[in-house]
């Protein structure tokens, strides 16, 4: 049955071929649409690297000169103000760690002008862009994020402590970074010139995190960053111990900052979970809602594709009534006329899907690297299927090639099961 | 072999009531080769397709080889249709996409539980009505009397008991004609197939067994 439904595709021939190049251009559509949705969907899935579960943030501004309740300080004080301040969020029962960082410079934020060019990777002729963050030494960042030295060399803990060296800047790592550009080599203490910083030394290696679910998975490294003088405005990362309520704590924050955190001129502005962190940058840098609207220009778009290749089978099948007559005449069921017009679109949308992907290997380069989903040039995230080009290229294919067959199926099941259910004698009177 | 009793096919549209067959009863026997003839309207056509269990009558029973098949499910009538009968049609209804050898295999296509070689079934009815040479040639490569010959083919490769053929050398010439009617007597007379054929023409339905006259939905000879 199955040859000679697919000799009877092949012979149907100019009849087809419409059909065939709609579904060849339907196929490159809907890569065109859906690619930058599964990827983005897979990107914002993967895991941060870190347990972002138990980590808060606070936002600390500090009055200025004239604001109501300022206090004048004396140059003296230098840093005991910030000290005090931080010591307290410490000392508060429900905090594990916490740390401060140059305010939006946590996870989840969008700033990311901080960027620079990398060494090459080894045979690659392209520089790189590599993201990177800065961090206090001495202020429990490492403890704080959950992050974990995996050179066997340095602890977390030594890592997390130690000072920023006299000798030039130095970057913590991770190791897709090192396993890029420095494959089989001791990292701790290699030193590589920047093409903007100049002389760069690694000073350790964690495991691989992402900075922003909503940002396409690029390497971020750290940097540590002597602190000349205390931070005016900043923000405070906590880690919550086990068993606190995440947002019983950062509701109660607002009535209990003056007694518990407020120091000096500091005061606590805004205080919330990472991840409502997260979610809210997003919202206000307009990511989230870029993200809804594409998906919902994608349903729209794979509505009005899905339609047409209804339509389309809808008239194809019909112009087969009296050949569905003979084919009854002959002892056909219902059922096995269905699914033969079914086998045949399917095979027609097998051929034409593998057409289509065909031709887009011809653009492939194109649409890999100019993909909506993806940052240019950055370093990318090691064992992230989303920037390898083959498994990226296969799980596209393969949903593509299923939203295709559904598109398909669907539109061949309604004409063929209202043409097989037609009087065979109504069929063959059909002209 | 085929029992009909009392038969009627009425069609029915919001205004109009159209009684195609008013109360036909009729009885073929086995390796008999019947001819119904009638005007244009009479009804002949549409008792061929109740016949052919391609239709359903309004009231009345169809009974063949002994079952009622007026009484069966969809799936079941197009499996006993399979089994026992064989069609030929006035406009021939060869698939064009498909090789005279793969019309002709269709009928084996949808036979429940058949595991022999469906091409050398073919090849065997076609060399019955002398298109061997022909099998893979495409039906818009044939003449009118050879696609006939092979809707011929088709009919009989699932060895079914009754042909019914209606108006089989409608759009044939005479030559052609005599050619059909020739297979068809062949068929009847050494292979003892019942034949139920509706024609126009005269002569050729003297030819058979029986003709039965139909007028206006009603059987007016037996």
């Amino acid at each position: 049955m199955l040859k000679i439904t697919i000799k009877n595709l092949l012979r149907q021939g100019a009849r087809n071929l419409w059909i065939f190049l709609e579904l060849v251009i339907v196929t490159l559509a809907m890569w065109i649409i859906i690619e930058p949705l599964i990827v983005g969907h897979a990107d914002r899935n993967l895991p941060l690297g870190f347990d972002a579960d138990r980590l808060a943030v606070l936002t600390v501004h500090s009055l200025t000169p004239g604001a109501e309740g300022y206090v004048q300080q004396p140059d003296s004080m230098g840093f005991d103000d910030f000290n005090r301040l931080m010591m307290k969020v410490r000392s508060l029962p429900e905090v594990e760690y916490a740390t401060p960082v140059m305010e939006m410079e946590y996870p989840g934020s969008y700033f990311t002008s901080m960027m620079m060019f990398g060494p090459g990777v080894p045979g690659d002729s392209l520089l790189r862009y590599l993201t990177y963050f800065t961090y206090y030494p001495g202020q429990d960042y490492f403890e704080t994020m959950g992050f974990k030295s995996i050179d066997a060399g340095l602890d977390t803990e030594a890592l997390s402590a130690e000072p920023v060296s006299q000798s030039g800047t130095e970057l913590v790592v991770t190791r897709t970074i090192a396993e890029l550009l420095w494959p089989g080599k001791k990292i701790i203490g290699l030193e590589y010139e920047d093409r903007w910083q100049g002389t760069m030394r690694i000073k350790g290696v964690i495991e691989d995190w992402r900075h922003n679910p909503y940002l396409p998975s690029s390497a971020a490294a750290l940097m540590p960053m002597t602190m000349d003088e205390p931070l005016r405005d900043f923000s405070c990362l906590l880690r919550l111990k086990s068993g606190v309520d995440m947002g019983k704590f950062v509701d109660s924050l607002n009535e209990r900052a003056e007694a518990e955190i407020n120091t000096g001129n500091y005061f606590l502005s805004t205080s919330g979970t990472l991840g409502e962190t997260i979610i809210e940058n997003g919202e206000v840098n307009g990511v989230l809602n870029s993200i809804r609207m594409k998906t919902a220009m994608a349903v729209f778009i794979m509505l009005n594709i899905f339609l047409g290749v209804s339509a389309t089978f809808y008239f194809a099948t019909r112009r087969r009534v009296t050949e569905i007559g003979v084919h009854r005449s002959f002892g056909a069921t219902a059922g096995k006329i269905i699914r033969m017009l079914m086998t045949e679109s399917i095979v027609l949308g097998l051929m034409s899907f593998v057409i289509g992907e065909l031709i887009l290997l011809n653009f492939i380069d194109t649409v890999f690297t100019s993909s909506m989903s993806r940052m240019r040039d950055a370093l990318p995230m090691y064992d992230v299927w989303t920037t390898d080009f083959w498994p990226w290229f296969a799980v596209v294919s393969a949903i593509v090639c299923v939203l295709l067959l559904i598109c398909v199926a669907v539109g061949t099941y309604i004409p063929a099961r209202n043409i097989s259910k037609i009087n065979p004698v109504d069929a063959l009177r059909h002209e | 072999m085929i029992k009909l009793t009392d038969i009627n096919k009425t069609y029915r549209t919001k205004t109009i009531e159209t009684h195609a067959l008013e109360n036909v009863s009729l009885h073929v026997a086995p390796g008999e080769f019947l001819s119904i003839m009638g005007p244009s309207g009479c009804g002949k056509s549409t008792l061929m397709n109740i016949m052919g269990l391609l239709d359903t009558p309004t009231s009345g029973t169809v009974e063949i080889e002994g079952k009622l098949v007026s009484e069966m499910k969809d799936r079941m009538m197009a499996r006993f249709r399979n089994e026992t009968l064989g069609f030929i049609f006035q406009s021939f209804h060869l698939i064009p996409t498909l090789s005279v050898l793969d019309n002709v295999t269709l009928p084996l296509l949808y036979r429940h539980g058949f595991h022999g070689s469906k091409k050398e079934l073919a090849r065997e009815a076609l060399e019955k009505v002398g298109l061997a040479h022909r099998m893979h040639h495409y039906p818009t490569q044939l003449s009118g009397g050879q696609a006939q010959r092979v809707a011929i083919a088709r009919a009989i490769v699932g060895n079914p008991k009754i042909i019914l053929a209606d108006e089989p050398c409608g759009n044939l010439d005479s030559t052609m004609s005599t050619e059909i009617m020739n297979i068809l007597h062949d068929l009847n007379r050494t292979e003892g197939r019942t034949i139920v054929m509706v024609t126009h023409n005269e002569a050729q339905a003297r030819e058979t067994d029986r003709v039965v006259h139909f007028f206006d939905g009603r059987q007016v000879t037996i």
